[in-house]
This record gives structure tokens, C-alpha cells and sequence, in this order.
């Protein structure tokens, strides 16, 4: 079973329809992107099921429940979310910046635990050496890896039976990284989906997703284009018709994963 | 599985470095707290007639548990401190601690380190009531018994900076939401329009009024009386300690308001109610004393320069130093000029001005 089932999701604000009935799944242990052109309602749909944003239609079922019917600090304890904005106002440490994603844990859990989790999570985001860091004077790749760990330590400690009704939200957590931090984000994030966990990302680049993805939802004004395997998902065809200009796929022998390249 | 499994070193030495920071926050809100208590004792023995400190502990153990401790101490001393000295400490303790928290709550909220508490309109509008009061209140104050008229000006002006407040918020209210930068706007509009009022209300004043008037513009801790102190110490004491319980909600703020409902916060409603509690402990200190510039804005400045934006320590360490800083200023106020009493406000803007430049300088390596 799907963590997260869609139904005709319909968003409507100030007279025009920014989602007309999607329907899709996210499954646990499998990293989903979602990708269009801009203004397809990428973060639009990702806010919507991530809880954020009410639908004006449709259904929207996480582990088998109405999202509707979760309170704030329940889902916050089943879905954590890496928003497109990671400016700080003022000036703080990096480990009280992670820190901050053990709020939905306060009477839940001890401070060894808590502790742990900002630990671990650090680490899998490869920011432990600048715990004692004041976040404002540190790089925008390494400001958005210390937003990642955040994330993270908010879905923490993973259980396995736990971790496979989590879902991981990353808007567009790619941005601002320079070539090598694109892929180790997203590297990470698959590493997390083999853990057990769903993971959501909205990406741009229609080779990340082909490098990264399990499954594909591809975007255009709101409505959802194709949706399914990265392959299928992807084709030249259906991509040159999205983006309105021709693509195609090459392949070279020493590459696992093909190109998808402009035609001209 | 075994890739995700904690680096258990790492994690000692994070709960070391827990317990250092602990422990250096812990030292630096008792640092505080002394030098607080240490600025309590200047103020009530310097002054016109000086008072020694040990005649104070032979004062206050006398008139709190009826204890004669044996120290040698006049009729006359033992007024001063206990009429005059003590409530006016206590008042600018309160005072100060209810500006430099709200400031320090409205900064968080706002994300801006230029908000402070005239910002929302709460001291404008504080203002606006207050002037209303002494120029036209004459012709109220008549209809009233005698000793009523003492309340009505401090109830004027919180009336007024809780009104003027409300305005505000209203107008920033959207279909999904609060609308933090409409709020600033709102608050800027609404402080020039209140501006306006007391000008018109200056402008038809009498020479008496217009004396009442600058006093109360300026701020000043000279009518302190025990009265005064039981009108507005309960209503700060319980907006600052519903403010510390707030403290969670303004750290996860810090991300921005979709990353703190991501957290699982009910950010409007703790939105509203920081708001409505700033307007309520400000709406109390300055109708008792009048607008106070600048602790707001440069308390929470210091405490986030020396402790970080933690504001589980932020808000009682601007409680701390905005006390301290009030019972400096007011000293400084009624010692500088003897036997007059310069309005605090003067004295805050004329020193704080400089030494937050200095301050803002020294933060650049510029000094």
C-alpha cells in the first residue's frame, strides 16, 4: 500500500486553478520527484501534501488516514520538510540551528535521545564538523546540508517499522549547489529511501531525476503530466511537448543512466 | 541500515559541548542577575540624601520581618527609601524587564532586529491616550471623585496602546494569515497618524499641559509611588512569563513561518498571542512612565551579542540587563542635574544612542 494516495487534488486561489485534479501515490523505500516547467504547481502540489496547504477538492490519504484529520504536531512527527527558504534572521550555532528539528520530539523523547538523533542526523548530512559554526557565515551549500540534517533529526531515530510510514519532503534542495553538492543531496536522500523511508523531491533537472528516481511526476499548469517509472515517465517525447523544445535521450556505453539533452 | 547508524564519539562530544553551553548560559544569567542587584543598591543609596548600604539592610529588615538589626538609621532616611526609592526601583525593574523582553519577542517574530516596541503602535498609541487624557481629561476628571483622577491617565494611555495595536493587527489580517511586512507597514502609518493626534492635542494645550505633557512624551520614573507599582506589576509579570513560555515557538520562528508549521506549531495562534502579550506588557510599563526609547530596540541587541538567539535565554537575559539598564538610566536621570529630574528618556536616547553605535561598530571591526 501507498503511504501517501492522491485523489483529484484540486487547488483553486483567487479564481484560477493552480492544481486541477492530480492523482498520484508515494511509496515508502522509493524516491518520488516531481518535475515541469515553471509555475506547473510543483511546490503548490508539494505543499499540499505535505499538509501545509488545504485542498479545495479531493483526497489526500497518508498511511490510510484523511491528512485533514492529523494535527499539526502528529504529522510533524510523520513527515518533515525542506522548504526552498533557509535565510536566518540572527545568528546561531549550526547544532541549535538542527536542534530545531527535534521541536515536534519536546515530551517525547530525552535529551540523550534528542541529542543522538542531531548526531546522527549531522552526519549523514556531513555538516558534524560544524556543529560549533555560526550559521550565517557558512557557504550556501553547507547552510542548505545544515537544513537538510534539520530535516533529518525531525524524522529520527529511524525505526523500521516507523520509518516506513515517514515521508521526507526537499523543495527544490538542489539550489544554490554547486555540481558535487547537487549530487551528494540527492545521494543522500536515496540513501534515506533505502533506509525505508518516502522520499519527495521537486527537482529541475530532468537528469537528476533520471540518476536519482524511482518514480517520476512530471508537471505542466497544474496538471499531472505523466506519472510512473523514470523511463516512461521522462520520454523524449513527452518532455520536448512539456518544456516546448525538442529533446532527445542519448546513451554512451560508460554511463548507466541515459542523457536527456536538447535536440538542437 | 548500518550506513545510518550514529557515530557515538561524535555524539559524546556534542553532549560535552551541551553541557559547556549550559553551563556558560547558566553563569552568564547569573552574571546578569548580579550586576542587575548590584545597580539596585547604587540606586537606592545615592541621592540627594545618601543612604549607606548597611543603613538599607537595617531599613528593609526592619520594615519586612520587624527585625531591629541595630543599625543606626534616621526618620528621614527611612521615608526616603521606603516611600520614594524603593517603589521607583521596583517600577523601573518592571519596566525595564517588560521593554527589553518585548523587544525581544517582537524582533523574533518579526525576524528583524530593528523591531522593537514602538513598532506595532503600542507606545504611540500609549501616547496618544495618555496626551488625550491630560488635555482634554479636565473637563472628565470633574465628574469624578477625588483620587480617581490618579488612574485615568495610565489608563488612558493603555487603553490607547492597546487600541492603536489592535488597529494595526487588524489591518494586517489576510484570508491564510497574519501578513508580517503589512503588519510593519500598518504599524508606520499608524504611528504617524498617532503622532498627528498629540501634536494637535500640544497645539491646543495650555502652558501647564504642555509641561505634563513633554514630561510624559519623555518618559520619566519620577511619580513612582507603591500605587503605580500595583497597577502595572501584575499585568507585566503575567505577559512576561506567558512570553518565556513562548520561547520554543519564536527559536523554531527563526526558520520562517512554513518551516515552523513543518514543525507542528500553531504559528497563528502563537502569532497572535505574542502580539497581544508585547501590547499588554508594554501597554503596562508605559503607562506608568511614559515612552522609554531604545531598551526595547538595544537590550535584545546586547543579550543576542553576548548569548546567541537561544530564546530560552534571550528573553530572561533581556529581562535581566533591560531591568539593569532602567535602573542605571533612571539613576543617572535624577543624580546628574540635583535636585532635578531629567526625563529617563533623555538620558536613555542621549547614552544608549552612541554606545549602540559603538556597539554596531565594534561588530563590524570598524572600532
Amino acid at each position: 500500500m501507498p503511504v501517501l494516495q492522491v485523489d483529484g487534488l484540486t487547488i483553486r486561489r483567487d479564481g484560477k486553478v493552480l492544481i486541477d485534479s492530480a492523482d498520484l501515490s508515494i511509496n515508502a523505500g522509493e524516491v518520488t520527484t516531481i518535475l515541469g516547467p515553471n509555475g506547473a504547481g510543483k511546490s503548490t502540489l508539494l505543499r499540499c501534501l505535505s499538509g501545509t496547504m488545504r485542498p479545495d477538492q479531493g483526497r489526500i490519504l497518508f498511511n490510510g488516514r484523511d491528512l485533514r484529520s492529523y494535527s499539526a504536531s502528529e504529522l510533524a512527527l510523520q513527515r518533515a520538510v525542506l522548504g526552498q527558504e533557509g535565510q536566518l534572521a540572527f545568528g546561531s550555532s549550526v547544532m541549535d540551528v538542527v536542534r530545531l528539528g527535534r521541536i515536534p520530539h519536546v515530551g517525547r523523547s530525552t535529551r540523550q535521545t534528542d541529542l543522538a538523533a542531531v548526531a546522527e542526523a549531522m552526519q549523514v548530512a556531513s555538516v558534524g564538523h560544524l556543529a560549533d559554526r555560526n550559521f550565517l557565515t557558512l557557504s550556501g551549500g553547507e547552510k542548505q546540508r545544515v537544513h537538510l540534517a534539520r530535516t533529518l533529526c525531525q524524522l529520527l531515530p529511524w525505526r523500521a517499522e516507523a520509518t516506513a510510514s515517514q515521508l521526507l519532503y526537499l523543495d527544490e534542495p538542489t539550489n544554490n549547489l554547486d555540481l558535487s553538492h547537487q549530487h551528494a543531496v540527492l545521494r543522500h536522500a536515496r540513501k534515506l529511501s533505502k533506509a525505508g523511508l518516502g522520499v519527495v523531491i521537486v527537482l529541475h533537472d530532468p537528469n537528476l531525476a533520471t540518476a536519482y528516481a524511482d518514480h517520476v511526476v512530471l508537471m505542466q499548469t497544474g496538471r499531472i503530466i505523466a506519472t510512473g517509472p523514470t523511463d516512461y515517465a521522462l520520454h523524449p517525447e513527452r518532455l520536448s511537448k512539456v518544456y516546448g523544445i525538442p529533446m532527445r535521450r542519448i546513451s554512451h556505453p560508460d554511463y548507466v543512466h541515459d542523457l536527456l539533452v536538447p535536440a538542437e | 541500515m548500518t550506513e545510518l547508524s550514529p557515530d557515538l564519539e561524535r555524539q559524546s562530544d556534542l553532549l560535552l559541548a551541551e553541557h559547556r553551553r549550559v553551563h556558560r548560559t547558566r553563569m552568564q544569567l547569573l552574571g546578569f542577575g548580579l550586576l542587575l542587584a548590584l545597580s539596585c543598591l547604587t540606586s537606592v543609596c545615592i541621592g540627594a540624601v545618601a543612604i549607606s548600604p548597611g543603613q538599607v539592610l537595617g531599613i528593609l529588615s526592619n520594615a519586612i520581618t520587624g527585625v531591629d538589626t541595630g543599625i543606626d538609621y534616621g526618620r528621614r532616611e527611612e521615608i526616603i527609601l521606603l516611600a520614594v526609592r524603593l517603589p521607583r526601583l521596583l517600577l523601573g525593574i518592571g519596566v525595564g524587564a517588560a521593554l527589553g523582553v518585548s523587544g525581544a519577542v517582537l524582533q523574533g517574530l518579526f525576524r528583524n532586529p530593528l523591531a522593537d516596541p514602538a513598532l506595532i503602535g503600542v507606545s504611540s498609541g500609549a501616547a496618544l491616550g495618555a496626551v488625550t487624557m491630560i488635555v482634554l481629561g479636565s473637563s472628565i476628571l470633574a465628574f469624578l471623585p477625588a483620587g480617581f483622577g490618579f488612574y485615568l491617565i495610565p489608563f488612558a494611555a493603555f487603553l490607547g496602546g492597546l487600541l492603536v495595536t489592535a488597529v494595526v493587527y487588524g489591518l494586517a489580517q489576510r484570508q491564510h494569515g497574519t501578513d508580517i511586512s503589512i503588519l510593519l507597514l500598518a504599524g508606520v502609518a499608524m504611528n504617524a497618524v498617532a503622532a498627528a493626534v498629540v501634536g494637535l492635542m500640544m497645539f491646543i494645550s495650555d502652558d501647564q499641559q504642555l509641561r505634563d505633557l513633554n514630561f510624559w512624551m519623555l518618559g520619566s520614573l519620577a511619580g513612582a509611588t507603591w500605587d503605580k507599582f500595583a497597577l502595572a506589576i501584575p499585568a507585566i509579570i503575567i505577559a512576561l512569563a506567558a512570553l518565556f513560555s513562548l520561547s520554543r515557538f519564536l527559536n523554531a520562528i527563526l526558520l520562517g513561518e512554513e518551516a515552523a508549521m513543518h514543525l507542528g506549531l500553531p504559528v497563528e495562534m502563537a502569532k497572535r498571542l505574542s502580539v497581544l502579550l508585547v501590547a499588554l506588557a508594554t501597554g503596562a510599563a508605559v503607562s506608568m512612565t511614559g515612552v522609554i526609547a531604545f531598551v526595547g530596540l538595544m537590550v535584545p541587541h546586547m543579550v543576542r551579542m553576548m548569548m546567541g538567539s537561544n530564546h530560552h535565554v534571550v528573553l530572561p537575559g533581556s529581562a535581566l540587563l533591560g531591568a539593569t539598564v532602567i535602573v542605571i538610566a533612571d539613576l543617572l536621570a535624577r543624580t546628574i542635574v540635583v535636585p532635578a529630574d531629567l526625563p529617563i528618556g533623555v538620558v536613555m536616547s542621549l547614552a544608549g544612542g552612541p554606545f549602540f553605535i559603538w556597539l554596531l561598530c565594534r561588530r563590524r571591526g570598524i572600532v
